[in-house]
């Protein structure tokens, strides 16, 4: 068996499970959070992150759930930036434990945050990650417009470094896609020309390998040992276990291929020793089969013989050890399960049962009772351990969607409060002294009363700017909170039609993304009664209590009828998200010509207090 | 002559409104301010009779600044010209102690005008004074809303929440909504309790 491009690759990509010692050591996330107590956030978040990336190397299950924690208190603390770095190491976690969807979700969302906060290095290593996983899907064009815009970003902001490494990546894609060897080619080597510039010597050792491998593909084998063998020699100095024992791994397949068994051997012999003290299983494995092969070849079948004997041995060894790891995973399972109410009461019954039969019963009966209700519970754990995993992800799954929501809004909230700021204070201030120099001229001469038209339009366009601006965040909001801009909503309204009444109960004030959203849906609503409800008044009441906040909205317009109003229409869907990601509901109740009321309510916990 | 000061942290905004006042034979323009912090250091220390500030300013906000130029009633006279045209914001300027509030994009006679009125011992605000006083009261707790009431005559009669929200033209969870809330902002255990408490109230009779 050749140790193919697409094979090499599958061993770089998937060091998943490289310490296996580690994998099966408790790892505790408590014991890192009070070990950082008090540490200023910075500091903590450099820790944290340090943590994270080796956990995604050695055991990536921790490393989500670590990942998760950090990214809800960076939320708390409106931490974009460093929430997005977080999500997308999070990201790889995933990746590494092979669950592609997850890993896309979470790698889009740290691209939103990055295009939020314009962190363009931040989006372009998104895309460098997202070309990573179409490519192991196979979704190969969408794997190279990803890696493809990536390369763009990079090269316009001169990073040769992740230029590099990109390029490398779209040649793997290439070759593997569309066999397009030539094409490759000319990636590895753009990949080195950028790595050089900025001396990363394990890139350019990759690209070298590559091109090595490429070249063994078209039986340029001469070729193929100077590549590696470059190669080799910089992984020499770099002396990473990992890559050198690849290398020897290679260039003993080359050897091999051209007949060259002696060292061959002596190469896979290098590859074996590394392998073995890193326990790299997989390679170990792999290296044990193919010295057998050669020393078969070179007609030293006793050795051949051993080899085959360690190769099966490390298997042997191998799959006890992942049984042992799943019948501790099992056995911690069915232990939690016994601690379930029904389970205990099953188990009290039945050996209250086998008391009393004890004595009547034969005992060939017992015994097919014992076993009959053995696999009753079997099955019955069986149902319970299954229905509780369901229940777990599907819970997993609603909190990370709202963590996701929650973080977008936040991100949206901060965009906009930014931009009504621009709007507010630069071109705001400029039309009032435009306004101030028009006037100043209003005693010359009116020719054709183009002054009034032109005075006109200033006026329209610092309304428009002012209502753009109030749209986008108004001041009040941001300055005195809900209640009192809830009494500002209609400034901006054409209120001959429309009456606003607004009724704050016992407002103390919320927390500043809650007021938000609340802020959000009442404009939502409201845009749809002065679009579409015909309405003559608007009642908003806003009440605080102390187990629950709720909001009721009311109009007196058209109404509408329930079940004909798509529960996926964007408006509805906008408002359902928000407010889910406050832990609160909105419900609806209107009828054809009996005006709409939405009540929206926030049970108060000790979670909501701070969403 | 009309000795007058002006701070805005846009010198665009202070060079336009300098340009109106020197031009003018009653004012004379004694200090411009692009900082309010430099503002309210320098000003109390200088006979001035009026001053025209912005709110929104980044070293130190519009409100802050009227306290700290606002001494009693023999001080300058304090106009506030602002871009906003929010009540809940012009109503935070007069509760300060400000003595006028002008939007920015009003004509400069506008603005002349306001400055004479407020000279005249006015206070000149784009609302009626009362909302503006009123406006931080609505919080105070313990009152029903016209909606409330309107639930609970209804109750009181005897009807019962699916009757009420059919005279109503509404559902049974915004009636149960309004009568939870009802309960709690009043502090009463139960319905009957607070058809009492109402009554002794007279919100109903």
């Amino acid at each position: 068996m050749m140790l193919t491009g697409k094979y090499i690759r599958r061993f770089l990509l998937s060091c998943t499970f490289l310490f296996f010692c580690q994998w099966l050591a408790a790892y505790n996330i408590d014991s890192l959070v009070t070990t950082i107590g008090q540490v200023p956030l910075d500091d903590q978040h450099k820790k944290i992150e340090k943590e994270l990336t080796r956990l995604r190397d050695t055991n990536p299950a921790e490393g989500i759930e670590l990942g998760n924690y950090w990214i809800n208190i960076l939320n708390e603390k409106q931490q974009s930036k460093k929430a997005a770095d977080i999500i997308l190491i999070t990201a790889n976690c995933y990746y590494r434990l092979a669950n592609y969807n997850l890993n896309l979700q979470y790698i889009q969302t740290a691209r939103n945050l990055y295009k939020m906060t314009d962190d363009q290095k931040g989006e372009a290593m998104c895309l460098k990650d997202m070309g990573f996983t179409y490519s192991k899907m196979d979704q190969n064009q969408d794997a190279i417009t990803a890696l493809q815009s990536a390369a763009e970003i990079f090269s316009r902001m001169n990073d040769y470094q992740e230029l590099a490494v990109t390029y490398n990546h779209m040649g793997n894609v290439l070759e593997k896609w569309k066999n397009d060897l030539t094409t490759a080619e000319m990636f590895y080597r753009k990949s080195i020309e950028n790595a050089q510039k900025v001396n990363d010597k394990q890139c350019i050792s990759y690209s070298l390998e590559f091109i090595g491998i490429l070249k063994s593909k078209l039986n340029q084998n001469d070729s193929a040992v100077f590549y590696l063998n470059q190669s080799l020699a910089l992984r020499k100095q770099l002396n990473n276990p990992l890559d050198l024992a690849i290398s020897y791994t290679n260039m003993a397949e080359i050897l091999e291929k051209n007949g060259n068994y002696h060292e061959a051997n002596s190469y896979y012999s290098h590859a074996l020793r590394i392998s073995s003290s890193i326990q790299y299983h997989d390679l170990t494995n792999f290296l044990y089969g193919n010295l057998s092969k050669v020393q078969r070849k070179k007609g030293n079948l006793d050795s051949a013989i051993t080899y085959l004997e360690l190769q099966q041995a490390l298997k042997d060894s191998l799959f006890n050890l992942q049984k042992t790891k799943e019948f501790a995973k099992i056995k911690a399972q069915y232990e939690d399960q016994l601690k379930e109410e029904k389970i205990l009461t099953l188990r009290n019954e039945l050996e209250l049962d086998e008391e009393k039969d004890k004595r009547k019963t034969y005992f060939l009966t017992a015994i097919i009772a014992i076993l009959g209700s053995a696999v009753l519970l079997g099955v019955i754990i069986g149902i319970m351990i299954y229905n509780r995993q369901q229940k777990k992800v599907a819970k997993e799954k609603i909190s990370q969607e709202r963590l996701r929501n929650k973080m977008i809004i936040e991100a949206e909230e901060k965009e906009r409060t930014r931009i009504a700021k621009d709007l507010h204070d630069s071109l705001g201030q400029m039309l009032a002294a435009l306004k101030m120099n028009l006037n100043s001229l209003s005693n010359q001469s009116d020719h054709n009363g183009q002054f009034k038209k032109t005075a006109q339009i200033l006026d329209d366009t610092i309304a428009e700017m002012r209502s753009i601006s109030h749209a986008m965040m108004p001041e009040s909001l941001v300055k005195n909170g809900l209640a009192q801009a809830l009494v500002d909503i209609s400034s901006h309204i054409d209120t001959s039609q429309t009456a606003i009444h607004v009724n704050v109960e016992n407002w103390k004030g919320w927390t500043t993304t809650g007021e938000y959203v609340l802020y959000r849906i009442v404009q939502e609503l409201l845009n749809n009664t002065l679009k579409h409800a015909d309405a003559k008044n608007v009642n908003i009441e806003l009440n605080q209590f102390e187990d629950e906040i709720n909001l009721i909205y009311e109009d007196d317009g058209t109404g509408f009828e329930l079940s004909g109003v798509k529960s996926d229409g964007i408006g509805l869907q906008n408002m359902n998200n928000r407010i889910s990601s406050i832990n609160g509901e909105i419900q609806f109740d209107s009828k054809p010509g009996s005006g709409t009321t939405a009540i929206i309510s926030i049970p108060l916990t000790h979670i909501n207090e701070n969403p | 002559m009309i000795k007058i000061a002006l701070i805005d942290d846009h010198p665009i905004i202070t060079d336009g409104l300098s340009k109106v006042f020197n031009e003018h034979p009653d004012f004379e323009v004694t200090g411009v301010y692009n900082s309010s912090l430099k503002a309210a250091e320098e000003l109390p220390n200088k006979a001035v009779d009026v001053i025209l500030s912005d709110v929104s300013m980044p070293d130190m906000s519009g409100y802050e600044l009227i306290q700290k130029l606002k001494k009693g009633k023999s001080g300058p006279k304090v106009i506030m010209l602002s871009m906003f045209v929010e009540k809940s914001i012009i109503a935070s300027c007069y509760q300060m102690g400000a003595d006028g509030y002008t939007s920015k994009s009003e004509s400069t006679d506008k603005i002349l005008a306001t400055i004479q009125d407020v000279l005249d011992g006015k206070k000149v605000f784009p609302f009626p004074i009362k909302e503006l006083e009123a406006s931080d009261k609505d919080n105070k707790g313990g009152v029903l809303s016209g909606r409330e009431i309107e639930i609970l005559k209804l109750v009181a009669e005897g009807y019962s929440s699916k009757h009420v929200a059919d005279k109503l033209f509404l559902s049974e969870l915004t009636v149960n909504t309004h009568r939870r809330n009802m309960l709690k902002k009043t502090n009463q255990p139960n319905v009957a309790a607070l058809v009492n408490y109402a009554k002794q109230n007279q919100w109903i009779v």
